[in-house]
């Protein structure tokens, strides 16, 4: 598996691309790996990646590029985002959860935490790279 | 999105009639879930059942109608929350949602437990 899909991002016309991004990996993850690949733990991450530069990172208009590999020397997928927004800051460590006095947000990173075992970023030369192994056996 | 409702002594059951709370559906799920939704000590049941895909967005919107619930009326119990999809099931598990609110693997277990509240014997007195 080895995945790239370009995308764009318009604010101004209220274009929310993050279906229509799942929805392509999903048909090319169907076609190199087979309808019984585990593809559920994969679309969460990329979904959650997705919204955060959406909603923190990618300005009016942006655009960038979602990588997905199969690593097979780590057991891993490979999950690379690469934008044109905003800089923006992901947590070094994972929010709790306090049951008692639940938090209306921060979730996305949680999940993220939860399920990849390494989560690198950086900024440069305008754009980010966000890049993620979510490993095979994931929940 | 729709929400098909049914208001009987002491329950509120709401059914979420979409495959996806996500980022492009979380606002349109609080608004109608937070227009059904009256202050009250009912019981109120969330079903969804038919809700394949959740995200972090949409696990914010239920956590906001709790605390709307929780802020209108002293004592609301929890949000009842049933027929779980396995996926969605394995969010609410990856972010501690399942003891945030009342799970119930099915609408009928969920009824049953909101049956014997104190809020449906009030209503039958």
């Amino acid at each position: 598996m080895n995945i790239r899909i370009n995308f764009s991002f318009d604010q101004t016309q209220g274009f929310w691309p993050v279906r229509g991004i799942l929805k392509r990996m999903a048909e090319e993850v169907n076609a190199t790996q087979g309808a019984a690949f585990a593809f559920f733990p994969i679309s969460l991450v990329v979904a959650e990646i997705l919204n955060n530069s959406i909603q923190h990172g990618m300005t009016f208009k942006s655009a960038g590029q979602l990588r997905v590999r199969h690593l097979s020397c780590q057991n891993c997928i490979e999950i690379t985002l690469i934008d044109t927004g905003c800089a923006y800051h992901p947590p070094k460590t994972p929010s709790g959860t306090d049951p008692l006095n639940p938090s209306e947000s921060g979730y996305g990173w949680m999940i993220l935490f939860q399920l990849c075992t390494r989560i690198q970023y950086r900024h440069k030369s305008g754009r980010n790279l966000l890049r993620l192994c979510l490993p095979i056996n994931a929940p | 999105m729709q929400l098909k409702i049914i208001d009987q002594p002491g329950c509120l059951y709401l059914k979420v009639q979409a495959e996806r709370i996500d980022a492009a559906a979380a606002i349109q799920f609080k608004d109608l879930v937070r227009r059904a939704l009256t202050p009250s000590l009912q019981r109120k049941i969330i079903d969804l059942e038919q809700v394949n895909f959740i995200d972090s967005t949409g696990l914010g919107a239920l956590i906001s109608l709790q605390k709307a619930q929780q802020n209108a009326q002293q004592n609301a119990p929890n949000l009842a929350i049933c027929s779980l999809h396995l996926q969605v099931a394995k969010v609410f598990k990856l972010t501690r949602m399942d003891e945030v609110f009342d799970i119930y693997a099915t609408a009928e277990a969920a009824l049953k437990a909101a049956s014997a509240s104190p809020a449906f014997k009030a209503d039958e007195d």
